[in-house]
């Protein structure tokens, strides 16, 4: 797999959680496409085209992040942070994706211009239909914003 | 004395001889003293001048009174002589007339008689040259009637009766015994006018005198007056002064507070009952010394510098400072310094009234300590939340994510490699997962309790009717199956929070519904009544009840009466309940009867009632 063909980043330090939301993106086919990555720093690296991911380009994006909060190294906010404030990555779709269930994580993901917030259901069957829906709904319901490669004529 | 006012209170610790410097005083006295000494002095000047006076009078008195002796005596001399120059005459001439030798010795007696008496006459009229000269004529004029006498007698004894007869018969005789009476009546004449003369020199002086003596007696009691009427103002006045200085002394004397006076150089003068107690100083040890022995090493310079600004004029605020006791401690005082003044207006010291304010400075450090002790101890109580808020963050991050791991990981075994277990091993994957959301269910309600502790409350007048609909309306599907008796009494509103209420309401009903299981029918009753004037809300089910002996744990977290098996729940419902009732300010309690099922009565709180006004205008609002 390419990493410049990734249209996932799962962004999750948890290698249960990882699995499960590996497992029910699986089912609906969809877990070819997803870049799993362990930690907030890990995260940036990927996003700003850096390090082991230098080789990758900010032309092929992807298509949305789902972003943990609690991470090792890097939280999840400061990921959200310094992707919101950099225009380069701004236009990437970040979802948080969290056990947390505390007012300030939220209104903070929000302020820092989080595209959605879901909590991550104690119920296992309702937590694989909801990585379902967000598959779907980012990969393809979700009309992303139009390449700039492709756009530009290349040369 | 009362102008002098100023210094009053200096002078009253001076008067008790308590202190050297008593410029007031003295200069009063002076000033009193020379103004009596000098109408005093007149007085005297004047009694003794009058005691000259009468003196020189007596003196006069008795010089005048000798003067009329002495004209009386010269008087009685002359008419003596008179006498004895007649009894000459009338002698000789018996002798010639009988020739009687006794006629001739009484002549003779006459004569010497006579003679005394010119003597005496001359001795008394020395001084008047006058007197003296009609004395000699009268002398001669004697003399030559004794010539004359003893002329006739000799005839007469010699040649007979006849021709002595005829001698006398010539007149010569009479002529000159006519003359001694002359002269002699000139003399008493002349004494007499020089009695008169002398009497009215005596009489004006007299008078002189007297009036002198009146004059200088009235002269001399109007000092006495003036001098005794000061002495009495003056008198009355240091009575008076004395009165009041005894009353301030006393208040000096009898007060708490230190009150001492210095002088410029700082040197006490007078020194209080209440310094003696507040400093261990006693009064005889402080006066006299520098007011330095108060003061703590280190701040002698600031002492000096208030009676220096003190002396030049510049009023001093009242100030609170620290003093050393004579035993060494240390004491806090609050000081008013004020100046003294002499009658002239100079600074010439001050006066310092000190109160000790230890107690107080110590409370108010105490008080200090506590405030800070209190603040250190909310700031622990907030870095305790802190870390209770931190606790209960991991407890939702890191308690559910092994959690959904668990029933995740059983679910995928269960719908993928189920075929693959019989049926006891799908019956325990299956216990694996409800035990999994069992749990899951314990951490969110723990995470809502907890949430509650934090939460604000948000009072608004809510119709507690409503929320009850609301609540029922939610638990429909609880209600499948069920039948289930409904008594639902109209609620009032209340002013509280909404969204904790329904939360209430939710808790006991569904704990009702679920306690009424085993009955049929079941009967659920919400109402309110109002008990000891306080609106009491209640629900009641005829359901499974509870021993009253546990009714205290009925509220506590994870406290359960029921075995699980018989009622599921996590023992988290009540306490929260509870917790919420609290925060309004109300109480909840709980009632059990045997086989009658249980009630739970709350109430919400003064702050909670809604008054009909306010009520209207909420609803015209629309906030209800």
């Amino acid at each position: 797999m390419s990493a410049n063909e990734v249209e996932i980043l799962l962004v999750e330090d948890s290698p249960d959680d990882a699995e499960l939301a590996l497992h029910a993106l699986n089912k609906e086919n969809l877990a070819r496409r997803i870049q799993l990555v362990r930690d907030g720093e890990e995260a940036l690296d990927f996003v700003f085209c850096r390090n082991a991911y230098a080789g990758r380009s900010f032309d092929d994006p992807p298509r949305v992040v789902l972003l943990d909060l609690k991470l090792p190294k890097v939280d999840g906010l400061e990921v959200l942070r310094a992707m919101k404030a950099d225009p380069r990555t701004r236009t990437i779709p970040v979802v948080v994706l969290t056990s947390s269930k505390e007012e300030r994580d939220l209104i903070e993901s929000y302020h820092l211009g989080a595209n959605s917030y879901i909590q991550k259901p104690v119920d296992c069957n309702q937590f694989r239909e909801t990585v379902k829906q967000l598959g779907l709904y980012w990969l393809l319901a979700n009309v992303p914003l139009p390449r700039v490669s492709s756009a530009k004529p290349e040369a | 004395m009362a102008r002098h006012g100023p210094s009053l209170a200096f002078r009253v610790v001076a008067e008790r001889g308590r202190a050297f410097s008593i410029w007031g005083v003295m200069k009063i006295s002076s000033i009193l003293n020379r103004k009596v000494q000098l109408e005093l002095g007149a007085a005297v000047l004047i009694l003794l001048a009058l005691g000259a006076i009468s003196y020189r009078a007596m003196v006069k008195a008795s010089e005048a009174s000798q003067w009329v002796q002495h004209t009386h005596a010269v008087i009685n001399n002359l008419q003596d002589l008179l006498l004895a120059m007649e009894s000459v005459e009338s002698s000789y001439n018996g002798y010639v007339l009988t020739g009687k030798e006794s006629y001739f010795k009484s002549y003779r007696a006459s004569i010497s008689s006579a003679e005394q008496d010119v003597a005496s006459v001359h001795n008394l009229t020395l001084d008047n040259p006058d007197q003296q000269r009609l004395l000699s004529s009268l002398q001669r004029v004697a003399a030559e009637k004794i010539q004359f006498a003893e002329m006739v007698s000799g005839v007469r004894r010699d040649q007979g009766f006849a021709a002595a007869s005829e001698l006398l018969g010539h007149d010569e005789g009479l002529r000159l015994m006519n003359e001694i009476r002359s002269l002699t009546a000139e003399m008493e004449t002349e004494e007499k006018s020089l009695l008169e003369a002398r009497t009215a020199q005596w009489e004006a002086n007299a008078g002189r005198a007297r009036l002198v003596i009146r004059l200088g007696w009235l002269l001399a009691l109007f000092f006495l007056v003036a001098a005794s009427r000061i002495v009495y103002r003056d008198i009355t006045e240091r009575v008076r002064t004395e009165e009041t200085l005894g009353r301030l002394a006393a208040i000096v004397e009898s007060t708490d507070d230190a009150i001492l006076s210095k002088d410029l150089e700082g040197i006490i003068q007078s020194w209080n009952a209440g310094a003696e107690r507040l400093y261990g100083y006693s009064q005889q040890e402080a006066v006299g010394q520098s007011v330095n022995i108060l003061v703590p090493t280190g701040s002698k310079d600031a002492n000096l510098d208030v009676l220096t600004r003190m002396a030049s004029g510049e009023r001093i605020e009242h100030y609170e400072t620290r003093r050393r006791r004579k035993d060494g401690v240390l004491i806090d005082v609050s000081l008013t310094v004020s100046p003294i003044k002499d009658s002239a207006g100079e600074i010439i010291g001050a006066s310092t009234i000190a109160r000790n304010i230890t107690e107080p400075k110590r409370q108010e450090a105490e008080i200090r300590d506590l405030n800070r002790d209190l603040s250190g101890r909310m700031a622990d109580l907030e870095t305790a939340n802190h870390e209770l808020e931190a606790f209960t963050y991991s407890v939702s991050h890191d308690l559910r994510a092994p959690l959904r791991h668990i029933s995740g990981f059983s679910n995928i075994l269960r719908e993928e490699y189920g075929p693959q277990l019989d049926q006891t091993g799908q019956h325990y994957l299956e216990r694996i997962r409800v035990a999994a959301t069992k749990m899951g269910c314990l951490v969110d309600d723990l995470l809502n309790l907890s949430r509650l502790g934090r939460r604000e409350l948000n009072r608004q007048p809510a119709n507690l009717s409503s929320l009850v609909e609301e609540v029922l309306a939610n638990l429909r599907q609880d209600l499948e199956g069920r039948k289930i008796e409904w008594r639902i009494a109209q609620l009032p509103f209340a002013n509280c929070d909404a969204a904790l209420m329904r939360q209430v309401f939710e808790n006991l009903i569904a704990n009702a519904i679920k306690f009424t299981r085993p009955r049929q029918p079941a009967v659920i009753e919400i109402g309110q009544k109002t008990i000891a004037e306080e609106s009491v809300f209640f629900v009641c089910d005829n359901g499974v009840d509870f021993n009253m002996k546990y009714t205290d744990k009925l509220f506590g977290v994870f406290q359960r009466l029921h075995r699980a098996e018989d009622f599921e729940g996590t023992g988290v419902g009540l306490a929260t309940v509870q917790r919420i009732i609290h925060k309004h300010g109300g109480r909840i309690w709980a009632e059990a009867e045997l086989d009658k099922g249980a009630t739970f009565y709350f109430t919400l709180g003064p702050d909670s009632r809604v008054e009909e006004p306010a009520l209207s205008a909420a609803l015209v609002e629309g906030v209800v």
